[in-house]
Order: C-alpha cells, then structure tokens, then sequence
C-alpha cells in the first residue's frame, strides 16, 4: 500500500491530540521520524510521507526524515484566523 | 524518499506548502463543529538529500535511498503568517503581470544572469534600473547596456493594431456586417458586450510609421499611423500589455470613453470625430500616440464587396 500524502498524516497526527480530556491540552510538540517519498500528479510534485513502518533495525530500510511539529489549541478556530486560515469555507460548507 | 529523480528545491517547497494548506482547510472545516481544536503552528524536516547543481544553475535535490551513505541534511521549517506579512513578502501584482525576460528577447544565457541578481520580469529589471541605474546592472549582470535598453524597449506596452468595430445596433440579422475596403473586419456580435474582430482578406489595420522626430508628441518614438473607415465610433487598439497599462485615452485633447477588451482597449471616438493624434496615458510607462486617420468617403467601399447595393 502506498504512504498516505502528508496531509493526511499531519491531520491524522493533530486528531491524536485528545480533545475531551478532563485537563486542555494548549501545546504540543511532535518529533516524528519519517518515511518520505515523493510522486507527480501532472506538473505538481506531491509529498507522501508516513511514520517509520518498523522500529526494528534489519536489512534496507528506507530512509527516515526526522519532522518536527508544534500543535497549539485552537479555541474556535481563532487560531486559524490569526495566521490567516479564516477566509470562507470551502464550497458546500457553512459555519 | 525513495525514487532516484531530482527535484528543484521550489517544487519541493510548494509541494510541502500544498500539503499544509490543506492540512490547514480539514481544520478550519473541524472549527465549525468543535469548540476546540488544534492547529499547527511550526513545522520543520530534515531531508536526507544529496545536493546536485544543474547545468542550468538551478540547485536540485536527489533523495537519498536505503542503502546510501554521505547525504547531506537540509533542515526545513515552516512557521505561520499572518495577512500582512504575506503582502510584505511576496511582489506586487503588477510585477507578477510584467513580461517575463523570456518575452523580453532574452536568451537563456542572458536571462540566468538577470536571474541571479533576483530580475524574473520587466517590472523588476526597470526598478532595479531607475533604483541603481542601468551601468550597475549591467555590471553586475554582465549584459551590456545597449541590450538591457533592447530588452526593456520590447517590453513596453505598444499598439500594434486598430480594428474598428460595428455598432450592435447596426447589425444586420446574421450578426454580420463586413466593413468594406482594402482592410476590411468581419465584424461578428454574438452578444452586444461581447465584440469578436476577425479579419477577413487581409490582416488588421497596421501601423505605418511617420519619420522619428515629430514635433508636438507626448512619447519619445514618433508616432505612428493608423487609418480607418469612415465613420467608424469604436476601435480595438490591440497590443502587447495595452489591455493592462491604459489609463486614459485621448482624441486631439479630448477624453474618450474606454473599456479593456481582451488583448486590448475599445475605445469610443464619438459622434464627431476628426482626424487627429489619438493618446493613451499608460500610467507609469508613458503615453503612446498614434496618428488617427478617417479614410476619405470613396474609399471604404471596395468595387468587389458581395454586400455592396448596387
């Protein structure tokens, strides 16, 4: 199976952060090894990256990319607004 | 990364800008139904790439695969931005519009020199010009001056054609009028706001230039000539960046009504209009003056015309 694109990983990884927990979780900071690897869509170059398959050292494993990511709360979506993210939703959609 | 294709470090940077963005729209999707949620604020990667220089110049990225030893490490971050940090930082919408070097003549020599010293476009190597003026750029470039000058000349927005157009009302049924003479437009008006030129026999009105030197002219390079039907109200003056950069037009001093038109401007010289030197203000890049002729009476009617009564 190929990697899922990036976004879906990044999404996947921010929907891990519990939401519900009886303490606010307000900052997260994710080090995450990487699997990367790149295919094209017509012109554009898309990014497919996905956590290490294996954390067991054997034979050729593919490279990993050390990412970074700091998750910070989000409370109605103002944060989003704050670094410019609250245009209008996307077709379909209303708030 | 797997694959033993290079990537140019702009690709890359898009793709991953590609992903966050849509990484960013799930969430703001997410907002409307959840009170909290979260967003990512900073992003960074370490690619394990080797670093390989184009014939080209451009810097590309092979990625490194399982078995290799000796790749470098790029460290890529991604912070977030607000609205006005992104207009600080990104060009002007009219340097995005101006020629690229490419349709500035330049070849891909010249054009990898301009390139380095941050020049994609017109706009950008008339700033850096009239900021530091034309030898500097010409040393640091190494372009001689004459053909920075060359470059810039075909840049600027000109008109290269007038194509007269029929009134809508006029039309007759079919939607087709054909103006007679040795120039003459199929005129076809499918929908009153939308005027299609095509010229039939014959291509469109060309300029005829005058001798350089007229006195009494707004732009440096003389005028020069276009002649039209009699009593013709509207024209398409058509040209390279004319659609973009006219402000105003002008008929013998006298302000005329304008829209832009695809390729161009159509502009209306009135009930009146006479013989005369025909403006167009081009904001920052000048005025461009024409000589606008009427044809005589006797000779917008071709003997051949199929549509001439006799």
């Amino acid at each position: 199976m190929g990697r899922p694109e990036l976004h879906e990983t990044l999404t996947a990884l921010l929907g891990a952060v519990p939401l519900d927990a009886a303490t606010t979780v307000v900052e997260v900071d994710l080090e995450v090894p990487m699997e990367v690897n790149l295919s094209r869509q017509g012109d554009a170059l898309v990014v497919h990256a996905a956590p290490g398959h294996t954390r067991f050292i054997s034979g050729l494993l593919p490279v990993v990319h050390r990412t970074r990511l700091h998750i910070v709360a989000d409370e109605d979506g103002q944060q989003a607004c704050r670094v410019g993210f609250c245009g209008p939703l996307p077709e379909g959609w209303s708030s | 990364m797997t694959g033993d294709a290079a990537f140019s470090v702009e690709d890359f940077l898009e793709a991953i800008t590609s992903q966050l963005d849509r990484t960013q729209d799930a969430l703001r999707l997410k907002a409307v139904t959840r009170p909290l949620t979260y967003a990512i604020r900073d992003f960074s990667m370490d690619l394990k790439v080797f670093v390989e220089l184009a014939p080209d110049g451009k810097v590309m990225f092979r990625p490194s695969a399982a078995d290799d030893t000796g790749s470098s490490v790029v460290h890529i971050g991604f912070t977030t931005v607000n609205r006005t940090m992104i207009e600080e930082n990104t060009v002007s919408l009219s340097a995005v519009k101006s020629p690229s070097l490419d349709e500035l003549g330049l070849d891909e020599q010249e054009r990898r020199q301009l390139e380095k010293l941050g020049i994609r476009n017109a706009s950008q190597l008339e700033q850096l010009k009239r900021t530091t003026g034309e030898n500097t750029v010409a040393r640091y470039s190494g372009l001689p001056v004459s053909r920075l000058r060359q470059a810039l000349a075909q840049g600027r927005p000109s008109v290269k054609t007038v194509h007269p157009v029929t009134e809508p009302s006029a039309q007759p049924t079919g939607g087709h009028r054909p103006l007679a003479g040795p120039n003459a437009q199929l005129i076809t008006n499918t929908v009153p706001s939308l005027l299609r030129t095509e010229p039939v026999g014959g291509p469109a009105l060309e300029s005829s230039p005058r001798p350089a030197g007229e006195p009494g002219m707004p732009s440096d390079a003389a005028p020069d000539r276009f002649r039209i039907p009699q009593r013709t109200r509207r024209i398409v003056l058509g040209g390279p960046r004319i659609e973009e950069t006219t402000e105003h037009a002008r008929l013998a001093g006298r302000a005329l009504q304008m829209r832009t038109v695809d390729g161009g401007v159509e502009v209306d010289l009135g009930d009146d209009a006479a013989d005369g030197t025909l403006e167009l203000d081009l904001g920052d890049d000048g005025v461009v003056s024409m000589s606008l002729e009427f044809e005589p009476d006797g000779r917008s009617q071709a003997p051949t015309d199929p549509w001439r009564t006799p």
